[in-house]
């Protein structure tokens, strides 16, 4: 992550916007798909992937599936009914944030 | 190309040297680097072992921190212990309690309860340890962290039940107030237990 800083607060919300668009995905998918979309501008690490999975399961905002895949388990993450609407809310929390930081960085182009 | 089961046995023993004590963090790590490795070993068309190296290698810190467990975890599970106290049987649990409160207050059972409400923390505390204890290290010789931590809940509620009832022994009101307070949290901490002990055989998290 070039700045982690700045990416910080929004790592719940990118993962749960990526669960939104794929269905279910297991953690090491989701630092791949991440690197994928952003040309590897942004690596999610382990480190801090992880603790907010967990963290999300225990709010009740992600379900998980446990499946044997390839000689040992697989934990597969996906949105709950509270998480989905959840994510509308954030997303437009972000993207209001993200206009805010438009007009304050570049406010030509507002 | 795919790992075989030595190979996975190989990372598991791997991150049991390494003090990755908990077979459900364990699980979620072995995942996490047999699949790095399965790519390295396809995109740099090497061998298990060399892929198996550098993976570690050049990942180290960040794999190992997937099994730190912080005060963050600890709060985790209290907010979650507390967000339990939402759901109906829960409610249900609280109402009744109060509704027995006014029902007996003035009789035996409830000086009794009130006197030993301490060592019924303690009976389930050490209840809940050591049955814990006797199926997953005795039987299944395995320790799981999900299973774990929520006794860290009942822990404090334990410490802070000790720690508030001796000083306001003497006044009644006080005293009625925790009374019924504690009667609430431990036996909504019964419900949560017995959720999460649910919801963890319901997973296919137990290796057997």
């Amino acid at each position: 992550m070039k700045n982690s800083q700045l990416y910080k607060g929004s790592l719940t919300t990118i993962v749960m916007k990526l669960l939104e668009e794929n269905g279910r995905m297991y953690g090491y998918e989701i630092t791949q798909k991440v690197k994928e979309i952003t040309k590897g501008e942004l690596k999610i690490t382990e480190g801090a992937l992880y603790p907010a999975l967990h963290k999300l399961e225990a709010e009740g905002v992600l379900e998980v599936e446990i499946e044997n895949v390839d000689n040992r388990l697989r934990k597969y993450y996906k949105l709950t009914e509270k998480g989905t609407s959840e994510t509308v809310n954030r997303l437009a929390e972000l993207e209001e944030f993200i206009k805010n930081m438009q007009s304050i960085v570049n406010p030509k182009l507002t | 190309m795919k790992l075989n089961k030595n190979q996975i046995q190989f990372i598991d023993g791997f991150l049991q040297r390494n003090d990755v004590i908990y077979v459900d963090i364990r699980a979620e790590m072995i995942d996490h680097i047999a699949t790095g490795v399965e790519e390295k070993m396809k995109v740099e068309d090497i061998e298990f072992h060399d892929a198996f190296v550098s993976y570690v290698n050049s990942n180290r810190k960040e794999i190992f921190s997937m099994n730190k467990k912080t005060w963050q975890s600890t709060l985790s599970e209290l907010k979650n212990y507390f967000r339990f106290f939402l759901k109906p049987k829960s409610l249900f649990a609280v109402v009744l309690i109060i509704m027995l409160f006014f029902t007996f207050r003035k009789t035996m059972v409830y000086t009794f309860l009130k006197e030993d409400l301490s060592f019924y923390f303690l009976l389930i505390f050490l209840s809940y340890s050591m049955l814990s204890m006797i199926y997953f290290f005795g039987i299944k010789k395995k320790r799981y962290y999900f299973i774990e931590r929520s006794n860290i809940v009942l822990s404090i509620l334990y410490w802070i039940n000790l720690f508030l009832f001796k000083p306001f022994d003497k006044q009644e009101y006080i005293s009625d107030v925790l009374t019924i307070v504690f009667m609430c949290l431990f036996v909504v901490y019964v419900l949560y237990a017995i959720n999460q002990i649910n919801k963890f055989f319901n997973s296919k998290m137990i290796i057997k």
